[in-house]
């Protein structure tokens, strides 16, 4: 019951801060605000494959493909019919619809190649964020290089700043839920030792897909709302789902600390932030990422955060200075 | 006769080109403590993969009450009521005490995928039910006050009592354990003795040992199952099997005989010259002191031993000396070098040769590759030869298998490539930790002589070793630590009969 209390009181606020933004914030911000709730979505999706579970993946945009296009196509046919007065029950719809799509892909993606061991993974996600983005290329219903929709369409702008926040908490907390529940205790203990987690009746294989699918689906759903997003183009090409975006949210966790979830928070609102700071610098951010790591590499390997959760006493150590050194 | 538990049935097991496992029958009564004893590769740990679905077996069939088991997932038969340790512990170091625990009730759990995404109350009640169990089962290993701690921080001896634990979470019938009691003096090893009568009765399920610690096969289990190079040798009642001439001859050696096993000489009368000089050293884990504060000294040819209970300091001694830990205060020089002014790389280059505990043994590697990775500074090609064919003197068993990766060997012969790894380099000073873990007797018997011999030729050992007759036996001189501190020193020959050594011992352990 009172658990009911919360999400309706987290649902309020967001209602109100949906419609409050438009008022107190100027458009820039709220654009950033946007931006940084969708890389948060993205960021801790992928954080429950490649940190807790500790697979590799590095071709998620290409669920975020699928997942953009399936919401997009929805809504699109939904749109007609029910009307802008009932936008949300479109794009809830579409976000189903998205997710889904999306997960189904990674049902298809993950079951042969989790199956085996080591980097077979990275390998296949790899291959297969490209061929969804050059099928979708070569496909004329969905427009091609051209994006969708074709013409003058455009895709219904219901993602308001509230959705996109909505959506970022909503990924966050169930996410949170499980990698701190018996299941995720289970996937971290087939990252540290996947002979062991089957002596102790982990179905790896199972679990690993079951990962993957989950983590599918939240990038789908993310995929969705970037198509909604009220600030964005209300429009989509395949040339947004290419591997720099793969690489975006690799960098998002391992900037955050592969593992934590509020490391993939941080690492997500910190690589928004800083794209559209340097935003004139956009062709040189493969080079500014490979600096970026390079350092982190340098000063703190483990990222931000490492493994760890960011807790009260965690800001309580940083605040009194450094205590006394030593190993 | 009540049916079995567990069949093996002319279990056969193929690698390659080598029979890891020819043809082994032997079967498991309900509530039964079963010994499976041999040589080092004899077979017993790949009859447990066998088991537990870790290998398809080539050939035979596996029975587990009642129903086929060899082939099926590890998992499933996780889940039929199969659990067991690992010889080469393998924890999830990363994650809590509890947690690890915690993970084999996963599958029991009455929560669903839902239920967890969601956090319902339903979950919260499962959730604080399980914990509740794994703290009891903690509690029983006397872990309960480390259930927060990362794993793999614990000592080696804390960390096979864990896998114990995190096996028993799954609520077994039946509890395969491959050399629990390695790592753990002989205090310790009454005690676990005596912990796993008390698991069979608690926990009404027979258990399946593998164990090359004689005090322990003989005190608990009631059937032994001899295997050497595959084959079966003997079977029977323990007075049966040990006085069986083949297993005497191929497992016991002297075991049988107690002791003293005194091999050395005192220390000569004018003290050569100091090879090692460790002054006031300190070693912290975060806010944990580890060593606090030690001082010793090994002189040249010498056989000094360093002993303690689990946790006492040893390892970490050891580590910070060869520079792979930082130290928080203190000095240590080798032949006269200040070593903090050293990196860890470059001690071998200097003389120092470690062959570490927990083996590491490069996995992908062949058996050549490794030993040639101990010569990594020697550029004298002779002085390599010597060294191959030193080791393969030493152990015939790493003669036959230079190709095989490192990481297929069995414990036994992971634990002879590491000691002869660290010989390569002929070291001026060879500092092993704990080099019978994982040996059976007849072979310990022939390493403690054979570092009579490398001593005798001039090379100077600091040993850290569990087994405290032996290593008394074969030093000059010992240290014995409590907590990380020198609580007595002296002359092997005082403290063989000084029975503060062994309450030193009793001190620290889990009694
Ligand atoms: N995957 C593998 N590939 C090749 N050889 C293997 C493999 N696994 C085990 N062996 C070999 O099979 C033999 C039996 O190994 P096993 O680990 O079962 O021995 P063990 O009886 O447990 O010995 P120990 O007492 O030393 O642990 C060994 O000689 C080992 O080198
Ligand atoms: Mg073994």
């Amino acid at each position: 019951m009172r658990r009911a209390l919360v999400w309706m009181g987290v649902l309020g606020l967001l209602v109100a801060f949906q419609f409050a933004a438009g008022a107190v914030l100027s458009e820039y911000v709220i654009r950033v605000v946007s931006m940084c709730a969708l890389n948060v979505m993205l960021a801790v999706a992928l954080n429950l494959v490649n940190g807790t579970t500790g697979q590799f993946s590095i071709g998620h945009a290409g669920f975020m493909a699928v997942g953009a296009y399936a919401g997009a196509i929805t809504s699109h046919a939904l749109d007609g019919r029910l009307g802008a007065s009932l936008g949300p029950v479109t794009l809830v719809i579409a976000c189903a619809a998205g997710a889904l799509a999306a997960g189904v892909a990674g049902v298809l993606v993950g079951a042969p190649s989790l199956r085996l061991r080591g980097d077979y993974l990275a390998i296949v996600t790899l291959g297969f964020g490209e061929i969804i983005r050059i099928s979708i290329e070569s496909i004329g219903v969905l427009g091609g290089s051209q994006g969708y929709p074709m013409g003058a369409d455009s895709i219904p702008p219901y993602a308001g700043v509230g959705w996109m926040v909505g959506g970022a908490v909503l990924v966050t907390v169930l996410l949170w839920h499980l990698t701190y529940s018996s299941y995720g205790r289970a996937l971290s203990a087939i990252r540290e030792d996947e002979i062991a987690a089957e002596a102790a009746g982990i179905p790896t294989t199972r679990y690993k897909v079951l990962a993957f699918t989950v983590s599918a689906m939240a990038t789908g759903l993310a995929g969705v709302l970037f198509a909604h997003d009220a600030t964005g183009g209300q429009h989509i090409d395949p040339a947004g789902f290419n591997l720099n975006r793969s690489v975006d949210m690799l960098v998002m966790i391992i900037f955050g600390g592969l593992g934590s979830l509020s490391g993939a928070v941080l690492g997500g609102i910190f690589v928004a932030v800083s794209l559209e700071a340097l935003r004139e610098f956009q062709g040189y951010r493969l080079i500014a990422y490979a600096l970026l790591l390079v350092g982190l590499m340098l000063l703190r390997p483990q990222g931000l955060l490492g493994t760890r959760e960011l807790s009260v006493s965690m800001l309580k150590r940083l605040v009194p200075g450094r205590r006394e050194g030593g190993a | 006769m009540t049916e079995a538990l567990l069949t093996v049935d002319r279990v056969e097991m193929v690698f390659g080109g080598l029979r890891a496992v020819g043809g082994v029958s032997f079967s498991v009564k309900p509530r039964s403590i079963f010994g499976l004893i041999g040589p080092n590769g004899a077979g017993k740990t790949t009859v447990f993969n066998c088991i537990t679905g870790v290998y398809t077996p080539t050939a035979g069939e596996i029975t587990f009450q009642g129903r086929p088991i060899a082939g099926k997932p590890a998992y499933a038969i996780a889940d039929a009521g199969v659990a067991r340790t690992f010889q080469n512990i393998r924890l999830f170091g990363t994650m809590s005490v509890l947690e690890n625990v915690l993970v084999a009730n996963h599958r029991a759990s009455k929560a669903s995928f839902f239920d967890a995404l969601l956090r319902t109350r339903h979950y919260d009640a499962d959730e604080a039910a399980m914990r509740e169990k794994a703290m009891e089962l903690l509690a029983i290993f006397k872990l309960d006050d480390q259930a927060e701690e990362r794993a793999s921080s614990l000592p080696y001896g804390d960390q096979r009592r864990l896998e114990i634990a995190r096996a028993l979470m799954l609520n077994p019938k039946l509890l395969l354990l491959d050399e629990p009691a390695a790592g753990m003096n002989s205090a310790e090893a009454q005690v676990l003795q005596k912990q796993i009568v008390a698991l069979r009765d608690r926990f009404d399920l027979a258990v399946l040992l593998v164990e090359h610690n004689m005090q322990v096969v003989m005190g608990v289990c009631e059937d032994l199952h001899v295997m050497d190079r595959g084959e079966t040798i003997a079977e029977g009642t323990p007075a049966v099997v040990q006085s069986h001439p083949k297993v005497l001859e191929a497992y016991l050696g002297s075991s049988v005989r107690s002791g003293p096993w005194v091999t050395t000489e005192p220390s000569p009368e004018t003290p050569a010259e100091v090879v090692l000089k460790v002054d006031d050293l300190r070693v912290n884990y975060g806010g944990i002191k580890a060593v606090k504060g030690i001082s010793l000294e090994v002189r040249r040819g010498e056989l000094v031993a360093l002993l303690g209970a689990n946790g006492a300091g040893k390892t970490t001694t050891l580590k910070a000396i060869a520079r792979l830990l930082p130290w928080a205060s203190g000095a240590v020089q080798f032949l006269g070098e200040d070593l903090a002014k050293r990196e860890a790389h470059t001690l071998p280059g200097l003389g120092m040769a470690l062959s570490p505990e927990g083996r590491a043994i490069f996995p992908n590697l062949s058996v050549r590759e490794n030993l040639e990775m101990g010569a990594f500074t020697v550029s004298d090609r002779a002085k390599v030869a010597r060294g191959m064919a030193r080791a393969v003197g030493l152990f015939p068993r790493l003669g036959e298998r230079l190709s095989q990766a490192g990481g297929t060997l069995s414990g036994g012969e992971q634990q002879m490539l590491a000691i002869a790894r660290a010989l390569m380099s002929e070291p001026r000073l060879l500092m092993l930790d704990e080099p019978s873990l994982g040996i059976a007797p007849v072979l310990v018997d022939q390493i403690f002589e054979a570092l009579e011999k490398i001593r005798k030729e001039g090379m100077t050992v600091l040993l850290v070793e569990q087994n405290t007759r032996r290593a008394l036996g074969a030093a000059q001189r010992a240290y014995v630590l409590v907590t990380g501190e020198v609580v007595l020193s002296g002359e092997a020959a005082d403290l063989r009969d000084d029975p503060r050594v062994q309450s030193a011992y009793l001190g620290e352990t889990h009694a």
